[in-house]
């Protein structure tokens, strides 16, 4: 995975400021090809399910906010398993959420769909390190 | 004697005389044995009556064929047959006469009589000339004494008591054996005397017992006192000492009697009830219990003293089964009612905890527990139960139940509280975090001034969370100080006028109905943020295709004050977002303008005044809030 050069991340977050840095450490650290960016899950299933068919436009990786308007994280990932069977795509979900509630962390646990669950904040060090499925500390719950 | 006048009018054909007898010697002796007045019979010894005169007759109630068919022998007093014999025989053989022999004949009528003889025996013709004198009242009356002696000293011997007399005149006494039993004393040893009962007497009982003697002496009725007297290897025990004098024609007591009986064991019983029931009584009053017992076939109600404290009446109060239940609060009637019934049919014990009404109109809390009685049979004949009042537990109980929500609810806002502190904090902590080590790595100047705008995005960002926060915090301490009340009617307006300018831009018609009522405790600010709130809210997620309008009215659930907005805009699918409605920074139509404070603020505010609100919606028709207050 760490050699793979990623295509396309994709970061779902209705936070202006988080996606302004998001995008200014994806493109000074070239993380991947190309980013994209959604508002809340509506926004993103909305593509996804548009795209379907299409490998090439379909992300790599999700960075996955959890509390947004309209669709949050847990609801997108509910709608998101429905599809995934005919995504012939292997994407890979990450939860980012600034939440330190067990509960929720539990509950990212036992969702198999989830990667890993990551208590913000990420430093451009940090991104790299998810994206290479290598980052790991006290905040940082992979599931894989 | 009978004079010679009443002998004319004598009815004569009684009398057996026959009238053609010549008036010889004896014509006037058979008269004159006919006619006497004392009883008189000629007996033979063979044992019959041969000749009786009308005066014996008369005595017995017998005809004379009844008198002559028949032995003599079979009148006679089965314990005079024997006597009678003898002195027949002794008639007969030594020919001796007989004076004032006694015997008792049976009357016709059954009774009795003593009959005391004068016979004279004629061996010749082996008859027997008697003369009889009824001796029955003289007799009798001795009898009677003798037999009253007789019992008088089996009463003495058998009944549990001992008897003395005390001649006062004399200073003798005298005591029964059984007396000198009971004092554990022998009869052949000691002797009676009333210096040797003082003795006995308990030194505690002394000064009550001369008391009641001089009391005695005045009043000259019978006394009787419980003392305690030192018997002999045994210590001192309760006995039952009454007694009775005599008086003199002077006025002066000569004798005195009486009983004393052995009281011991149930006045040991009596002493152990009392305490019994002394620390019983004690016990209830402290624990508020009592007992109470219903004989179902007579419906009679025993109830014991704290039962009628309980029930806050009289103890000259008359309980009965039906009263007793009209007792129980409306709700609580038919569970007691139920309860009792199957208790008496089915033998089903209970055990209640019930709202009561007493007497005086006090509302409590009582457990109940009733057992039946059965008899040999099995059948139900009574029941029983006890009776507490538990208001102070129950009350506690409710506070305990109470407080511990309160906890909960407020561990739970703390926990929640906490959580939306740490996320809102760290979200910005983490941007700013990055835009710093964006602004610190990036040369281009364009840029630079890119993230610097979006750190003061951050910056204002984090001044309005950490404003919220505050504001939130503020609601737990604000409350104790600026309650009052507050007119839901101005309060409306007063956030109408906030409005109006919203109002009027999206034709808004607002229906008001405050007549349920109007006034409620609260704090004002809360009361114009929950209005603002819910008001601006209908009007911000008014549906699309149709004017606005909002319904605001008063009603009531029971006792509870209920606020009711309703709008018919948008609605909202509670299916989905139900549980979040109320939660901080969620917003759910990614409205520009919505924060996601407004409704989280409007629950605080509700609850930390003791309320609660609901929401009810159907996607494109509308939204109902409704308020309760406390």
């Amino acid at each position: 995975m760490s050699k793979k050069r990623i295509e396309l991340i994709s970061v779902v977050d209705d936070d202006s400021v988080y996606v302004f840095t998001m995008k200014m450490i994806g493109e000074s650290l070239n993380l991947a090809d190309k980013m994209m960016f959604f508002k809340h899950g509506g926004e993103a299933l909305e593509y996804l399910t548009t795209h379907l068919p299409n490998n090439e436009k379909l992300p790599d990786i999700i960075l996955l906010d959890m509390n947004m308007p309209v669709m949050d994280g847990w609801e997108f990932l509910a709608a998101f398993c429905k599809v995934k069977p005919t995504i012939k795509k292997d994407i890979t979900v990450y939860m980012v959420s600034s939440s330190i509630d067990q509960k929720d962390i539990d509950r990212a646990a036992s969702l198999s769909d989830l990667s890993g669950y990551f208590i913000k904040p990420l430093n451009p060090k940090n991104i790299e390190k998810v994206l290479k499925g290598e980052y790991e500390n006290q905040y940082g719950v992979p599931l894989s | 004697m009978n004079g010679h006048l009443p002998l004319k009018y004598r009815p004569l054909s009684n009398t057996n005389i026959n009238p053609s007898i010549p008036k010889t010697e004896e014509y006037y002796l058979s008269k004159l044995f006919y006619l006497c007045s004392d009883p008189l019979c000629i007996a033979g010894f063979d044992g019959y009556f041969k000749k009786l005169n009308p005066a014996f007759l008369k005595l017995l109630g017998y005809s004379k064929a009844e008198l002559i068919e028949q032995p003599y022998i079979n009148l006679i007093h089965p314990d005079d047959v024997e006597l009678t014999k003898a002195e027949a025989a002794k008639l007969a053989d030594l020919s001796i006469q007989t004076v004032g022999f006694v015997n008792r004949y049976r009357k016709k009528d059954g009774a009795y009589v003593y009959l005391q003889w004068n016979t004279i025996p004629d061996r010749e013709e082996k008859l027997l000339y008697c003369s009889i004198k009824n001796v029955t009242k003289e007799l009798k009356g001795n009898r009677d004494k003798e037999q009253a002696i007789d019992d008088l000293n089996l009463i003495i011997d058998a009944i549990n008591a001992g008897i003395w007399i005390w001649n006062i005149e004399e200073g003798n006494s005298w005591w029964s054996e059984d007396l000198f039993t009971m004092l554990g004393l022998a009869s052949a040893k000691h002797t009676a005397s009333y210096s040797k009962f003082l003795q006995l007497l308990h030194p505690q009982d002394k000064a009550r017992f001369n008391e009641l003697l001089e009391k005695h002496f005045t009043s000259r009725s019978p006394y009787k006192m419980e003392v305690r007297l030192d018997i002999k290897g045994k210590g001192y025990k309760w006995v039952e000492f009454s007694g009775m004098s005599v008086w003199d024609e002077e006025d002066k007591p000569t004798r005195m009697m009486g009983s004393i009986i052995d009281i011991h064991h149930r006045k040991e019983l009596e002493l152990t009830l009392a305490h019994k029931e002394f620390i019983l009584s004690e016990a209830g009053k402290l624990a508020k219990v009592g007992g109470w017992e219903v004989d179902i076939h007579t419906n009679a109600v025993y109830w014991s003293e704290e039962v009628y404290e309980i029930h806050e009446v009289e103890p000259s109060y008359e309980p009965d089964v039906e009263s007793a239940i009209s007792f129980f609060h409306a709700d609580s009637i038919p569970i007691i009612s139920k309860a009792v019934e199957e208790a008496i049919q089915h033998g089903k014990e209970y055990d209640l905890e019930l709202k009561f009404i007493t007497a005086k109109g006090k509302q409590i809390w009582v457990r109940a527990i009733g057992r039946p009685g059965f008899n040999e049979k099995g059948e139900v004949t009574s029941l029983r139960g006890v009776f507490q009042n538990i208001s102070g537990r129950k009350r506690r109980e409710l506070q305990n139940t109470q407080s511990l929500e309160v906890i909960s609810q407020q561990n739970e806002r703390l926990l929640s509280f906490a959580h939306i502190v740490s996320h809102n904090l760290l979200s910005h902590v983490s941007n700013f975090g990055n835009l710093i080590h964006l602004y610190n790595k990036m040369n281009e100047a364009d840029i630079k001034q890119k993230t610097f705008e979006q750190i003061e995005i951050s910056f204002l960002r984090l001044k309005e969370t950490i404003f919220f926060l505050t504001e939130i915090v503020q609601i737990q301490t604000d409350i104790d100080k600026k309650i009052g009340v507050f007119s839901l009617q101005e309060e409306t307006d007063k956030v109408l006028d906030i409005l109006k300018s919203e109002i009027e831009n999206h034709h808004v018609v607002v229906y008001k109905d405050f007549s349920i009522f109007n006034e409620v405790q609260h704090v004002g600010a809360y009361l114009q943020s929950i209005l603002l709130n819910l008001i601006s809210n209908a009007i911000k997620y008014r549906h699309p295709n149709r004017n606005p309008e909002i319904h605001i009215l008063t009603k009531k659930q029971g006792e509870q004050k209920v606020l009711e907005i309703t709008d018919n805009g948008k609605g909202i699918d509670l299916a989905r977002y139900g549980k979040k409605l109320f939660g901080m920074y969620k917003t759910f139509h990614g409205n520009q303008d919505a924060r996601g404070i407004g409704l989280f603020l409007v629950k605080n505010q509700i609850e930390a005044m003791g309320g609660k609100i609901e929401v009810y919606s159907q996607v494109n028709q509308g939204t109902t809030f409704n308020i309760y207050f406390r």
